[in-house]
């Protein structure tokens, strides 16, 4: 790591936030960004969160580096990381597809493992990051599976996230009016779709069809279970993490709508640590 | 070549990159003569990419023709750490209100002695560009032009007291989606057989007919007068820093959407997009067929292609 501040008295910062390094791994050539959240608490494990989908990234990205704050706070040590081609990472989005970013989970599970002491490893995905983690850890990696909101396929995210598209063509008189089966039969003819400032290309859908969430059964060398688990969020918390529903907190009759950024998602964050500290507790029995 | 950078700056810990093809090769940063550096901030609540990774892709573009780009994420948005509000809404209205004024100011005079800079070009995107148009207020020689794309001049109405009170009556926004809506209505089956059936939605013609007496009795108001009446929602001290730009004859890009209902927006507080004028250094482009974000119809490439030529006609390497 380098870079590092030295820490100013005057700054206001909380828990373990003076700790937090933002840097880069090489990887093919790219630069891979990453986040890390030490923890100043004694070390229970550490944890690889495989992040959403490129056009989902920026509209989740507060309550997920809230998440990892919260999960610094309790124990444990974080690593948040952008995709090749996605955010901070070097590299064309269209040079990329879904075995790439899967490499990229591997390399910052591999760089993590690396970091002593050793504890166990808890890959935590959500939406596409749920999805490639899920394979990932069907293959050994990591010792702990933590889904949120998996799509049940690559193909059906893309589908899902085409709404994007259509929603821009709804404000654009001009522009053309197609269907998403449409759209996905111009990508299976061979052409380059742009959604949300990204080139979607046919090989990107291609290779979608192999990406289907849940089909591999877990391995492991030892013969002992891994936990794997796909959380039920509550409604806040799915709404923040994926957009699903209307604003929960919103009162009927309460005035002029007002959009969430930054709610309270303790209750669910507590919730979600308490459960990995017993899920690493029994582990350790067993 | 991309760089992580964290910067305690004006009591907050900022993340942020930067862009240089310097740090590939250190030896090409040992010329005579410091370097102009342009730093872009986000808009509203997004990271530092930008939606579409635009940010990102406009500081690739201007690394590429030599100068060094900051993107910084500002107090608690993207990776920096800070206290935001729990609604959307009210995070606009402080930034537009100028809560991120006092960073930006001491980050500009942090980049420019830590890199060596001869000075900044600072831009930025919708809130964020309202905050670069603040970087004027800091008066001061080092920041050398200004980058605006889809400047919003109107403050954003929220639920909160202090804020609802001042920003009630209709904005120009709101005048204009009334307006595209009575179309809708007026070429729909369905909204005659409401009508016939007296099940018509009466707040809707009411809130329409107020929006229009307003605007013409607002139209009225300006007849004859030498300074306009704007609009109740207009962010004032925006436009004193646009106005102090202009006459500080500040070079200026703004890139805005190309849409009649944009260009109906800025001209109603006295803009006038899409015309340049030299006289203060300001060029204005607008790109048709885009939204918002500037991603869609070509929007993305467009953004890059304009920022990329502004600066590299404006501010020549030494």
């Amino acid at each position: 790591m380098t870079n590092s501040p030295s820490r100013d008295n005057n700054i206001k910062l909380s828990g373990s936030e003076h700790l937090e390094q933002a840097d880069y791994l090489s990887i093919d050539r790219e630069q891979l960004y990453f986040v890390l959240h030490p923890t100043i608490l004694p070390l229970r494990g550490r944890v690889l969160l495989a992040g959403p989908f490129a056009s989902e990234r920026p509209h989740r990205y507060i309550p997920w580096v809230g998440w990892a704050r919260h999960l610094a706070n309790n124990g444990f040590e974080v690593m948040r990381f952008d995709y090749r081609g996605v955010g901070e990472s070097t590299g064309r989005f269209e040079d990329f597809g879904f075995q790439s970013w899967s490499d990229d989970i591997s390399h910052c599970a591999n760089w993590l493992h690396s970091r002593s002491p050793a504890v166990p490893l808890i890959i935590h995905g959500l939406g596409m990051g749920a999805l490639l983690g899920d394979r990932l850890f069907a293959q050994g990696v990591g010792d702990i599976l933590l889904a949120w909101l998996p799509p049940k396929s690559a193909r059906e995210m893309l589908y899902e996230q085409l709404k994007l598209k259509l929603s821009n063509n709804y404000s654009l008189p001009s522009s053309e009016h197609k269907t998403r089966d449409q759209y996905i039969a111009c990508l299976e003819s061979g052409a380059t779709l742009e959604v949300e400032g990204h080139n979607w290309t046919p090989g990107l859908w291609a290779e979608a069809a192999e990406f289907v969430f849940g089909i591999s059964e877990p391995t492991t060398s030892t013969g002992c279970e891994r936990p794997r688990c796909v959380a039920e969020l509550d409604a806040l918390t799915a709404h923040s993490f994926g957009g699903v529903g209307p604003n929960p907190l919103r009162k009927p009759g309460g005035g002029q709508p007002m959009r969430l950024v930054n709610p309270d998602l303790s209750a669910s964050f507590n919730a979600t640590s308490v459960w990995l500290e017993e899920t690493l507790a029994k582990a350790e029995v067993s | 070549m991309r760089k992580a950078l964290q910067l305690e700056i004006a009591g907050h810990r900022l993340f942020g990159t930067l862009h240089d093809r310097a740090l590939l090769s250190p030896m090409q940063n040992n010329s005579a003569s410091p370097r102009i550096g342009v730093l872009l901030l986000s808009f509203g609540q997004q990271p530092r990419s930008w939606v579409g990774d635009l940010g990102s892709s406009i500081a690739d573009r201007l690394e590429g023709f030599g100068y060094p780009t900051f993107r910084f994420d500002m107090p608690g948005l993207g990776d920096s750490p800070g206290d935001i509000p729990v609604h959307l809404e009210e995070l606009w209205r402080d930034i537009l209100d100028g809560a991120h004024e006092a960073p930006l100011h001491a980050l500009c005079e942090d980049l420019v002695r830590r890199y060596s800079l001869k000075g900044l070009v600072v831009g930025g995107f919708c809130g964020g560009a309202v905050t670069a148009l603040y970087a004027v207020n800091l008066r001061s020689p080092l920041i050398l032009g200004l980058v605006l794309l889809e400047p919003e001049i109107a403050l954003v109405r929220t639920n909160s007291p202090t804020t609802a009170i001042a920003a009630a009556p209709l904005t120009v926004d709101s005048l204009q989606e009334r307006i595209d809506l009575l179309w809708l209505r007026i070429s729909s089956p369905n909204s005659w057989r409401r009508l016939l059936s007296g099940k018509s939605d009466f707040k809707f013609w009411l809130n329409l007919w107020y929006g229009l007496l307003d605007f013409t009795a607002r139209k009225l108001s300006n007849v004859g007068r030498r300074t306009k009446l704007l609009p109740p929602e207009t962010n004032h001290r925006m436009l004193n820093s646009w106005l102090l730009a202009r006459r500080r004859r500040l070079p200026t890009l703004v890139i805005s959407v190309g849409s009649p209902n944009r260009s109906k927006y800025y001209r109603a507080y006295g803009l006038q997009p899409g015309v340049p004028d030299p006289k203060t250094a300001l060029e204005w482009f607008e790109i048709p067929n885009t939204t918002h974000a500037m991603l869609t119809g070509g929007g993305k490439e467009a953004v890059g292609m304009h920022i990329e030529n502004w600066v590299s006609e404006n501010f020549h390497h030494e």
